[in-house]
């Protein structure tokens, strides 16, 4: 259009005045007049100056005003909207989780603590009908209810009252089948613990509101409201259940009142089972009773015994510099500070480093310590973690009880394991370096990345652990623990038969036994504990209650069952079936005696 | 051009353009609307998921698992002394091949099932994890 127009303003004739154009030539362009114009002087043709000026910017601002929208039309039309098309992308609703706190599962992913969509079920008390009949037909249908309360609520009047919380769809879609005014829905979420009891020490446990009062659940409470990805634990339920199973069967058989089972990987410190007995259900906490709450695992702390006598050992070689093979005076019992020191499996001769371990001699154990001294003896077990609160991702984290000052008598004490209380979970973990080549690794209940071990901290020469090892065997080749043997996995340990500390001094009849074992003791991968609270003689144990007789056997029953499953391969050679067996077995069964070589 | 023309053709864009915008947004709120559904779909497949899985993780709780092999099957936990390695198991003796007539059969090895990959199978399976595929031998090391 604008081209036009200039294109007009140039064919327009030269000015004529009025009149002039009767005298053009014939054939001439036709000429037109001028047109009469009025004639603007002055202020008049300023006016109509400015009225065509501003009338040619609010053109031009029109005009690019229209180019813009053009403009914006072809690019959301034909160049794909750019940016809008990428957000549109963006924005997806997929990204939103289903629930608003995050599950907890074990090492392999399986579901250990999830949130499940539920709904309170209210009443609009103003809607309802006929109170009674809604109550009756409500009741059919949630048989859980009580009919009085339901009719009083649902005859109050108000225009909001619960009747009940946490109703699963099924019963939602029940209740709404009723089809009754007056019943209303509220979206709810609740925590559930598919696996029952079988973490429940290491979960804790949620309130009402889900909000997380015991264990992981509490450590980790904004975390898991905060992040959707699932909080992955170092736990195996096979391993934890297999731990479970053995040491609920221990402390049944032995009557005990209580037991802790742990199964620790050296090379990262991840607990792969951790089991307090009695436990609870996750979802009946606030119902289950203090002692079936109290973790003993990671809180309660106990004076160890004689498994102590390991670390005694370690402190010998690694500070005092001794050798298996020096021998200490175990021929009278030792007296100190008004106490006598007696052996329970008294040799009464010179016995060697190695002799005091496997004949768990308390009087050689003693001399050995105090050869070495008391403060080089605190440093040693401060350096393996034992006088400093335990670091776990729980909120139960126990802090060991030790002497203050540090007296002879009590490094004597301390060498068999009476005078320092820690929890089980500070056992094992001081127990680790002394099988893994040395490094500590403080325990965890997170999965570690399997390529990238956190870095372990020196504690111990090589030398040392390496001998710690073969002392280890020996306890249960020769010595205490042989009843935590199993064929194939080289098992090694120390016994543990504490006295339980009374009104005063030591209950001679309240034992806690445990055992410490690590296996395969060519490569030990996995520590083993077990201890168990006040268990009975019996039948079977003679009559004794010491670890040897319950705690050993314990943790052999545990190896049996976990090893296969952890893929530790047996060693040396294997309880062999005979070459038929094994060839039925190659051959799928059946086949197999039709395959039979001839003898 | 006359000015008639240029009108007639501004006229016809503009017409064209309204009809397009005109589909364009009913092809819009119809995306939309195929969004929305899809979304809802994939929400509550997502809400489903969710609540299989922990129904799933409750069904292999080993506890129950326990109890119910103890119920209905004969199987007892894989113990130290059933475990070895592939190694150790002794070739397959060549099979006295002889027909009724004593004469020499060509050798025919019975061809049991094979477990596949035996390397990446766990000693017990992981709740929740695919059972070993079981599948004919193609070949079996047979001694020589």
């Amino acid at each position: 259009m604008i081209p036009t127009l200039f294109r007009r303003q140039k064919d327009r004739a030269p000015f004529l005045y009025p009149g002039a154009e009767i005298g053009a030539l014939p054939g001439d362009r036709p000429r037109q007049p001028a047109r009469v114009q009025l004639s603007v002087e002055g202020q008049a043709k300023a006016a109509v100056e400015v009225g065509r000026n501003r009338l040619a910017i609010t053109a031009a601002m029109f005009a690019i005003a229209f180019c813009v929208i053009a403009g914006r039309l072809v690019d959301l039309m034909a160049l794909n909207g750019g940016e809008a098309a990428a957000r549109a992308a963006q924005a997806g609703p997929v990204a939103e989780a289903v629930v608003h706190r995050a599950d907890i599962v074990d090492r392999n992913g399986v579901v250990l603590a999830t949130n499940l969509p539920t709904a309170h079920l209210y009443a609009d008390a103003q809607a309802v009908l006929d109170p009674d009949e809604a109550a009756r037909r409500l009741l059919d249908v949630l048989p859980d209810l009580d009919y009085a309360t339901t009719r009083k609520r649902l005859a109050s009047g108000r225009r909001f009252i619960y009747l009940r919380r946490h109703l699963t769809p099924t019963q939602q879609d029940a209740v709404l089948r009723l089809g009754l005014p007056g019943l209303e829905f509220e979206p709810a979420e609740r925590r559930v613990y598919p696996q029952g009891h079988l973490a429940a020490h290491v979960l804790g446990a949620t309130d009402v509101d889900n909000r997380g009062i015991a264990g992981i659940e509490r450590a980790f409470h904004d975390r898991l409201n905060a992040d959707m990805r699932p909080v992955r634990l170092s736990l195996d339920v096979r391993v934890q259940h297999a731990v479970r199973d053995v040491l609920a069967e221990a402390v049944d058989r032995f009557s005990a009142i209580a037991g802790v089972g742990l199964v620790m990987d050296v090379k990262t410190g991840e607990l792969l089972a951790m089991v307090s007995l009695p436990d609870y259900a996750p979802e009946a906490y606030g119902h289950a009773p203090a002692d079936a709450r109290f973790n003993r695992a990671t809180l309660g702390v106990y004076e160890m015994g004689s498994t102590f006598k390991l670390l005694n050992t370690a402190l010998g070689m690694e500070v005092g510099g001794f050798r298996p093979t020096d021998g200490f005076d175990a021929t009278k019992p030792l007296r100190m500070a008004g106490f006598t020191i007696n052996d329970y499996h008294a040799e009464a001769r010179w016995l060697t480093v190695a002799e005091i371990l496997v004949h768990s001699s308390n009087i050689g154990s003693a001399q050995m310590a105090l050869k070495v001294g008391g403060p080089a003896q605190k440093a040693f077990l401060d350096r393996l973690g034992l006088l400093s609160p335990l670091s776990i991702e729980l909120p139960e984290a126990g802090a060991p009880l030790y002497p203050e000052p540090w007296r002879p008598i009590n490094t004597v004490t301390i060498s068999y394991g009476h005078g320092v209380a820690v929890t089980p979970v500070h056992l094992a973990n001081a127990i680790a370096p002394l099988v893994n080549g040395g490094e500590y690794r403080p325990a965890t209940l997170l999965r570690q990345d399997p390529d990238a071990p956190p870095p372990g901290r020196r504690v111990l020469a090589p030398a040392t652990a390496q001998a710690m090892r073969g002392l280890m065997r020996m306890v249960v080749t020769e010595g205490t623990g042989g009843k935590a043997d199993v064929p194939g996995y080289l098992v090694g340990g120390k016994t543990g038969t504490a006295e339980k500390s009374g009104d005063g001094g030591y209950r001679r009849k309240a034992l806690m036994p445990s055992f410490v074992a690590a296996f395969p003791m060519d490569n030990p991968r996995y520590v083993v504990l077990a201890m168990l609270d006040e268990p009975q003689g019996i039948k079977e144990t003679h009559g004794f209650a010491t670890a040897g007789w319950n705690a050993a056997p314990t943790v052999g029953a545990i190896i049996a069952r976990v090893a296969p499953i952890l893929g530790v391969r047996p060693r040396g050679p294997a309880p062999d079936p005979t070459t038929e067996v094994r060839l039925a077995t190659a051959a799928g069964g059946g086949t197999g005696g039709r395959d039979r070589a001839p003898q | 051009m006359t000015i008639r023309g240029t009108a007639a053709l501004w006229g016809v864009l503009a017409v064209a353009a309204a009809t397009g915008l005109f589909l364009l947004k009913y092809e819009v709120i119809a995306l939309e609307g195929k969004l929305e559904r899809v979304t809802e779909d994939i929400e509550a497949d997502r809400r489903a998921i969710h609540v299989l899985r922990a129904e799933w993780s409750y069904l292999n709780e080993p506890d129950a698992l326990d109890r119910l092999v103890g119920r209905h099957l004969d199987l007892v936990p894989v113990g130290p002394e059933r475990m070895t390695v592939l190694d150790a198991i002794p070739l397959r003796p060549r099979p006295p091949a002889v027909d009724q007539a004593g004469a020499a059969l060509p050798f025919d090895p019975v061809r049991p099932p094979r477990v596949l990959y035996p390397g990446t199978t766990h000693a017990i399976p992981l709740p929740g994890e695919k059972p070993t595929v079981l599948a004919d031998a193609a070949t079996m090391r047979t001694e020589p």
